[in-house]
């Protein structure tokens, strides 16, 4: 089994279709609602006066995310049954014998990573389909992606394979988590923090994460 | 947002129990002959339905005792441990008396408000993450505990509107007024250290639910009370109903204050 499993996340061969939520959505039965890989939008721009002629900057582009497994996990560090947790192997993953359902670890995660489940009145998140790891086979998401935008493996060697790139924007700053994410930029990428985005910092469609 | 209610009456409540215990500490130390304080029954009230709305926020309320096993590294766990010694203190001073007493349950009160704010002032919640969190909890607890020591007084002397009259202007009524004004004073303050904008807004409408409370609130009561203690006219409405209404009026502004300060959370904090 990999050490320290993250994702690589391709911006510019991405196209929005969610399949690797579906998949993943399927695989693990989650209830509506529950996405533990989500695919967020990011788009603005506006018309420009250059001399004489109007001209357009708009962009737009697509990150596919789920659990990063960080380095320094904030939801394990608040929750307060301990029911979150880091494995052996670097996932993150939560004790449902524990979990009280709190939802302290997803105001705590920047990623919104950790998710509610109604069911059972407790919380849940990706664990990296262990299962499919145990079996060397790639998780659920990475498998279905149509356009090979996702990779996973041990995050040094996705490091030395795609090498490590600057965060962009809309995600959150790195420093909080250490994520193991490696995201490939889009030709149209702004830079983490940046407000370019068509409701200033936020996502483009916060109603389908 | 359902669960956003009843963290909003945990903490409102909380805090008030809390802010009762200090200020009955710092203004009336030695007031304690009486073997059940009527208000220390009031603040044990007041955490018993705190206790039950916070319980209502758990998923699963059966593994509801391992949030007691992670009170190094959890601001939650350490919040339950706080709650837990100023409720313990709490019940006490329902049989113990003695000034000792009255200050270590003052100070858990401190403790448990301080231990609060820090639940919320969390870098991925960026709404919440700044010292409005700890001051806004404080001034609850000052504000909205004074507004209940002073319905305390007010029902132990129903009918002797003298007492209340007196109790009316007397130091609780000046915790009350400065507390509200400490609030206005956060709002410049805010500004000149480049807050966010989410956070004015914030505070903005914690503020303005407040001051409509308490502007409404001490219109139709002090305005009429005064003229009654110059002996100009009288009210048809007693005196204690009108106290009643400030409490409940003051109360409803802080909740719902307090429910803005929750509604403002951003699921993916970016």
């Amino acid at each position: 089994m990999i050490k320290n499993p993250a994702f690589y996340v391709n911006s510019e061969l991405c196209t929005g279709c969610k399949c690797c939520v579906i998949a993943c959505k399927d695989k693990h039965d989650l209830l509506d609602g529950v996405m533990w890989r989500r695919v967020i939008e990011y788009s603005g721009g506006e018309w420009l006066v250059t001399g004489n002629v109007f001209e357009q900057n708009v962009f737009a582009y697509y990150i596919s995310i789920s659990c990063n497994h960080c380095e320094n996990p904030l939801c394990v560090k608040g929750c307060p049954t301990k029911a979150m947790q880091k494995d052996e192997n670097g996932i993150v993953w939560v004790d449902q014998n524990r979990c009280v359902g709190c939802h302290y670890c997803e105001w705590n995660c920047p990623y919104g990573a950790p998710q509610y489940n109604e069911e059972l009145g407790r919380m849940s998140k990706c664990d990296f389909c262990r299962d499919n790891l145990a079996k060397d086979e790639p998780p659920a998401c990475v498998a279905a992606c149509p356009s090979r935008a996702l990779d996973f493996g041990g995050y040094e060697e996705l490091q030395k394979k795609y090498g490590k790139h600057a965060t962009i924007a809309p995600l959150p700053r790195p420093e909080m988590t250490t994520p193991h994410l490696i995201v490939e930029p889009n030709r149209h990428s702004k830079p983490q923090g940046s407000m370019a985005g068509t409701r200033g910092q936020l996502v483009s469609n916060p109603e389908e994460i | 947002m359902e669960g956003f209610i009843s963290l909003t009456f945990f903490t409102v409540l909380g805090q008030t129990a809390a802010g009762m215990a200090i200020l009955s500490a710092v203004f009336e130390p030695r007031n304690d002959q009486q073997r059940y304080p009527f208000w220390v029954i009031v603040s044990l009230a007041l955490m018993v339905l705190g206790g039950i709305a916070s319980v209502t926020h758990l998923g699963y309320f059966l593994h509801s005792l391992y949030t007691l096993t992670n009170p190094f590294s959890s601001p939650l766990s350490q919040e339950i441990y706080s709650v837990g010694l100023f409720g313990g203190l709490l019940f006490l001073s329902l049989f113990i008396r003695g000034l000792w007493l009255r200050i270590l349950l003052a100070l858990s009160g401190v403790l448990m408000v301080y231990v609060m704010s820090n639940v919320y002032t969390i870098e991925t919640v960026t709404p919440w993450n700044s010292s409005i969190t700890l001051v806004s909890f404080f001034t609850t607890a000052i504000l909205i505990g004074a507004v209940f020591l002073f319905a305390v007084d007010t029902f132990k002397n129903k009918g002797n509107e003298e007492e209340i009259l007196a109790s009316l202007t007397g130091w609780k009524t000046i915790v009350i007024a400065l507390a509200f004004v400490a609030r206005i004073v956060l709002v410049p303050l805010q500004v000149i250290k480049a807050s966010t904008p989410v956070n004015t807004t914030l505070l903005d409408s914690q503020l303005t639910l407040t001051g409509v409370a308490v502007v409404l609130g001490f219109f139709l009561i002090f305005r009429n009370a005064l003229r009654e203690l110059n002996q100009k006219e009288t009210c048809s409405v007693p005196l204690f109903t009108r106290m009643v209404i400030l409490c409940l009026i003051l109360l409803a502004g802080e909740l719902c204050g307090r429910f803005l300060f929750f509604s403002r959370y951003i699921n993916f904090g970016m």
